[in-house]
């Protein structure tokens, strides 16, 4: 059995690009969720400072508050993003050992 | 004869280094970069934003007067103590440092609640709502979080 460096490197390719394919479209789909949440909220926030519902200092309390919120939901691409990468390298090291495996 | 010797040397080296190498990718054939996935958590955080929840729905019932801070007192402490139990769980997994910050916000927008509820000892409609608001997209993310790692 001979080992065909290249022919293995194309199945890597091919097994890490199918272990995450059905999942990286979550990234782009929350980071949407984020900021059309965020545009809501900030939507409300200034209807109720119009209205007199904050005062200034409530309303730039409610800003920074935001912040914290949105601060919670990036880490969460950070999450994603280090799963998929998980996902797809292991795929493609899984590959290559057994590619090894079958010629020693 | 030479050539021979030369060429059985080289694969020699060859069958030599692909051992080595399969050695090395066995022994650390995974790469884990986020914890391993914990139902439980996603449960507990699924289960504190149903209280959150529940808490500024009830404050929604009553009116501005009726919602003093001893009142709303035990609640806090109830949940504060819950997102401190979760940060618990958080903290003793390894490679979870997104999720410990993520817990650790929380917390501080919590505290910050309590405190100002405490000093003013009144909660108006348009705080509900937005602190509500918040907080649900908080653990949407909390719970994305340890959904992914699965």
């Amino acid at each position: 059995m001979s080992f065909n460096i290249n022919e293995v490197l194309n199945n890597m390719k091919t097994a890490a690009f199918d272990a995450v394919k059905d999942d990286v479209h979550v990234i782009p789909d929350y980071i949407n969720e984020i900021f059309e949440g965020e545009k809501d909220a900030l939507k409300i926030l200034a209807e109720e400072r119009l209205a007199g519902n904050f005062t200034d200092e409530e309303f730039l309390h409610e800003l920074e508050r935001e912040k914290d919120v949105l601060e919670t939901q990036m880490l969460t691409i950070e999450i994603m993003t280090l799963a998929l990468a998980q996902k797809a390298i292991n795929a493609a090291m899984d590959v290559l050992i057994k590619a090894i495996s079958l010629v020693i | 004869m030479k050539t021979n010797y030369v060429f059985t040397n080289t694969l020699s080296k060859q069958f030599y280094l692909l051992v080595l190498l399969s050695s090395f990718l066995i022994s650390s054939c995974t790469v884990q970069y986020v914890a391993q996935y914990d139902e439980t958590v996603k449960n507990e955080i699924i289960r504190i934003a149903g209280e959150v929840d529940k808490f500024f729905i009830e404050q929604l019932e009553m009116t501005e007067n009726e919602r003093t801070y001893l009142y709303a007192k035990e609640k806090y402490l109830m949940i504060e103590v819950d997102l401190n139990s979760l940060l618990t769980k958080n903290e003793i997994r390894a490679l979870n440092n997104q999720s410990i910050k993520q817990n650790e916000l929380a917390l501080k927008l919590w505290l910050d609640d309590k405190e100002q509820h405490k000093k003013k000892d009144k909660v108006s409609d348009a705080i509900i709502n937005s602190h509500r608001s918040q907080f649900k997209r908080i653990f949407i993310a909390m719970a994305k979080g340890e959904e992914v790692k699965n």
